[in-house]
């Protein structure tokens, strides 16, 4: 790997500011984050020191460093901070800044640094992009029944959507591939595969279990399976859409997709709907977590799986009254909005956070990092 | 002659500054709200860096203020209002009771030996016991007994033996057995109003309370302990003759740590750094491995912040020559163990770059100082609650009311040698403005009762 040239410090540090690390220098490097820190008990990490790498400007450790991504905002640092730095914000920052770091086509970089109005011009462009395409596939413009893929001649439509899912896809994967590369995936590894997967589960499932425990903690927890579950029902559906559109369009009455496509968008609507609603409520007891710093590419990203878990559940029930025409005008828009989540969200926004977490706990684990006992 | 200049806080600093003011010929008056005067410095057991006796430097000094017929010691005296400005103070003073007429005590603690009352005693940091009829401790200065209001059965007796004992006087112990006569037990709280040229604030620090942080247990875990308990700990004059012992099973330990920082340089507590307490704990840490060669000692720090003249000397010796150990890391919680009493540390190895957890017999905590508030000066205080001083670089004494001098640990949390160098600097200011004033009064003693 090619050294970086000589960046300044500071320069990294602004961009991490601007990230969301606002305590970055008002950090002494004592470690009471990691030592606070329960996924940091059970591991042989150090949250502390990613931090000091990037006061530093050690952009080369500071992308090499997987630590950032095994967190997960369990927020006990944020008390346990004798400089009221705010860990948990400054970890937040520097994922952001290490999937920049990830990307190779400089896409991540302009979505990080934009502003959220040229964020939204993008993603306007894009869905009528898509819109546009959209309503030139049609073949008939059928109001007064139901039938998808008449509406949309989904022969037509299936290989530009799988191409875009293509595309989407190998993105995603090209900049987790060089993540796993920057992290020295494949190196140093001293656990085989079956038991590090073995040991990464249980401790996840032990340190979030435990978290569960604790209610103030509970609220992050839920907020976050309600989204992922939510996103995975919803692949499932849509692939089962794709795969067998007989059963879509011979039984729309069968209650078991019914009732999934409910729960998958009430899901995604609750999940990324709830920080919307905590930061205009006007209640004094907020939960900390929704005080936290949020970038702008994290509205965004809230905003997408909010966007489409509301045209879904609004579909699903236009639907089922058989209001046709509306079914169809928010399909058109559901459409308008998955495609620029695709391209520009999936491989270069907050979505493939995701991804990075995996990556990172499973090199950590091949490397022995989880302890395999807690402390105590 | 020249007006007089008061003194408030009996420290070493507010002891220096008296000297020198007097050593110059102004008239002055000390001020202190304790017994006897020595502040902080005469808990301690030895200075760092030079490991030196700690009362062998400041007794003499004590001393030195009764041997000069210009210093008026008001001992047990608390200033209550303070008017005016500068060269023209007017000052309030209340005189508490001792109850012992300080002529005619000898300071022979006889009577100390017969009072049945047995009080916490705050020259130990509340170790130790002391008597309700007192002498402060041994070198006090001035040497004389006192007899503490709300602990005296005489003067203040419980509810119940009040009414067993119908009218009748309690007690009286003292009397019977003082053979100067000394006990008064009808003395009055007395104000006294003083005009003086200058004031000298020299009112020096206290410790946090340390139980304030939860996460450290101190006040729940029983072999936890404050620096200031410490130092009372290894002093041969303190409580366990200085012997270190636990005070669960008052065994010698095996493994003692120093958390440094405890409510220092943390905005949740206290922003300021305490300044002295990394030299302090070093010091410690020397005086626990003489007394206990076999101790391990190690030391929980952050910085290490030996900035004065010999002081990282200091530090590389007690690595080297005593084998202190330093570990960088904050020590987030403590917990104890339920079959010995020890102590569990949690902290960061900064130099491995992960958690860790080691145990030890004796945790002393190196608590952050405060400023003695005084409330009855005209001054300003900063963030800290530290009187504010008039120019950080030129005029380092100076409070921001004219004629109001601000020393020691009042001014910012200081080690000795920086106290006593103000002290010198503000005594030579304080005098510059009295002998400018011409005296029109010197005491008025006024009949009025508190
Ligand atoms: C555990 C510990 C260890 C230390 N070890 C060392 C060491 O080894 N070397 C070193 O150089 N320094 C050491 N220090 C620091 C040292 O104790 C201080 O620097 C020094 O005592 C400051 O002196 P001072 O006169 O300013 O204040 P103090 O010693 O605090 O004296 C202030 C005096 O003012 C009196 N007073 C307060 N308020 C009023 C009021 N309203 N009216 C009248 N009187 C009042 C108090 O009763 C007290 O007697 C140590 C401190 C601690 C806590
Ligand atoms: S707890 Fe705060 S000051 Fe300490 S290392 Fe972590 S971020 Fe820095
Ligand atoms: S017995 Fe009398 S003289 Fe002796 S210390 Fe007590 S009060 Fe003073
Ligand atoms: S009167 Fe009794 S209780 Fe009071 S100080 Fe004297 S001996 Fe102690
Ligand atoms: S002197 Fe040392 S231990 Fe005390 S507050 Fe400052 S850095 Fe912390």
């Amino acid at each position: 790997m090619k050294a970086t040239p000589y960046i300044s410090f500071k320069d990294i540090n602004r961009e991490i500011i601007e990230l969301g690390g606002k305590g970055i220098f008002k950090c002494y490097q004592c470690g009471a984050c990691t030592a606070t820190c329960a996924i940091a008990e059970g591991m042989f990490i150090s949250f502390r020191r990613v931090i000091k790498y990037s006061q530093l400007g050690l952009v080369d450790k500071l992308r090499r460093d997987l630590v950032p991504w095994l967190c997960n905002v369990h927020g006990d640092c944020i008390e346990a901070c004798p400089r009221n730095a705010n860990p948990c914000e400054i970890l937040a920052s520097l994922r952001r800044y290490q999937s920049v770091l990830y990307d190779w086509t400089g896409i991540s970089r302009w979505w990080y640094f934009s502003t959220l109005k040229k964020k939204l011009l993008a993603i306007i462009i894009l869905s009528g992009i898509s819109i546009l395409g959209l309503l030139s596939l049609f073949s008939t413009s059928i109001m007064n029944y139901l039938s998808m893929n008449i509406f949309v001649n989904l022969p037509n439509l299936l290989p530009i959507g799988l191409l875009i899912v293509l595309l989407s896809i190998s993105l995603l994967v090209s900049n987790g591939y060089r993540m796993y590369k920057f992290v020295g995936g494949g190196k140093e590894y001293t656990v085989r595969f079956f038991d590090a997967l073995k040991r990464v589960l249980s401790f996840w499932i032990k340190s979030e279990n435990e978290a569960m425990k604790i209610p103030d903690k509970r609220i992050r927890i839920l907020e976050h399976m309600f989204i992922l579950a939510g996103i995975i029902m919803y692949i499932f559906l849509v692939l089962l859409y794709l795969i067998y559109p007989i059963i879509y369009s011979l039984n729309p009455y069968n209650y078991v997709l019914m009732i999934g496509r409910y729960i998958a968008a009430i899901m995604l609507v609750v999940g990324a709907g709830l920080p919307f609603v905590k930061r205009v409520s006007k209640s004094q007891k907020i939960h900390w977590y929704y005080k936290l710093f949020r970038h702008s590419t994290d509205w965004v990203g809230l905003g997408f799986v909010f966007a489409i878990g509301l045209t879904g559940l609004l579909m699903n029930i236009f639907n089922d009254l058989h209001i046709y025409s509306l079914t169809y005008v928010v399909y058109v828009i559901h459409i308008g909005i998955v495609f620029p989540f695709l391209i520009l969200e999936v491989p270069f926004g907050k979505h493939n956070h995701w991804l990075y977490k995996t990556i990172a706990n499973y090199v950590s684990a091949r490397r022995g990092l989880i302890r395999g006992e807690i402390l105590e | 002659m020249s007006k007089p200049v008061l003194v408030i806080g009996g420290g070493i600093s507010g002891i220096q500054a008296t000297i020198d003011l007097a050593k110059h010929g102004v008239e002055v008056y000390l001020v202190e709200r304790n017994p006897s005067i020595g502040g902080k410095m005469a808990q301690l057991d030895k200075t760092f860096p030079t490991l030196d006796c700690a009362s062998c430097i400041l007794t003499p000094k004590m001393a030195e203020v009764l041997r000069y017929n210009n210093i008026k010691l008001l001992t047990y005296s608390e200033v209550q209002e303070v008017k005016g400005n500068v060269g023209d103070f007017t000052v309030k003073i209340l005189r508490k009771p001792r109850y012992v007429d300080w002529d005619k005590c000898t300071g022979c603690g006889t009577c100390t030996e017969r009072c049945p009352v047995k009080v916490p005693d705050e020259y130990n940091v509340k170790l130790g016991q002391r008597k309700a009829i007192y002498i402060e401790y041994p070198q006090a200065v001035p040497r004389k007994a006192l007899i503490d209001y709300s602990h005296c059965l005489r003067l203040n007796p419980p509810p119940d033996l009040k009414e067993k004992a119908k009218g009748k006087p309690l007690c009286g112990a003292c009397e019977k057995v003082c053979p100067t006569k000394a006990i008064d037990y009808n003395q009055q709280p007395e104000i006294i109003e003083l005009n003086v040229a200058a004031i000298i604030l020299a009112t020096g620090l206290e410790l946090y309370d340390a139980s304030n942080i939860p996460e450290y247990g101190y006040g729940k875990y029983q072999n936890v302990y404050t620096n200031l308990e410490f130092e009372r700990i290894v002093s041969s004059t303190g409580p366990t003759n200085g012997n270190i012992i636990r005070r669960s099973d008052g065994k010698p330990p095996k493994r003692i740590a120093w958390i440094q920082c405890v409510g220092s340089r943390d905005v949740r507590f206290n922003h300021y750094c305490s300044a002295f307490c990394c030299m302090a704990a070093t010091k410690q840490a020397i005086l626990a491995k003489e007394l206990l060669p076999e101790v391990d000692t190690t030391i929980y720090y952050m910085d290490m912040r030996a900035f004065g003249k010999g002081f990282y000397e200091f530090y590389k010796r007690a690595m080297t020559e005593f084998g202190v150990k330093y570990v960088r890391g904050k020590v987030v919680k403590i917990t104890e163990r339920q079959d010995n009493k020890n102590l569990l540390l949690f902290y960061e190895d900064t130099i491995h770059s992960y958690m860790k957890k080691d145990e030890f017999d004796m945790v002393v905590l190196s608590v952050a100082v405060r400023p003695n508030r005084i409330t009855a000066a005209p001054v300003k205080t900063d963030k800290g609650g530290f009187i504010q001083i008039m120019d950080p670089y030129m005029d380092t004494v100076t409070s921001t009311t004219e004629g109001i001098f601000v020393i020691g640990g009042a001014a910012e949390a200081r080690d000795i040698p920086d106290s006593v160098t103000m002290a010198s600097s503000a005594a030579i200011k304080a005098s510059t403005i009295a002998k400018k004033c011409v005296v029109e009064q010197t005491i008025i003693t006024s009949g009025e009762r508190a």
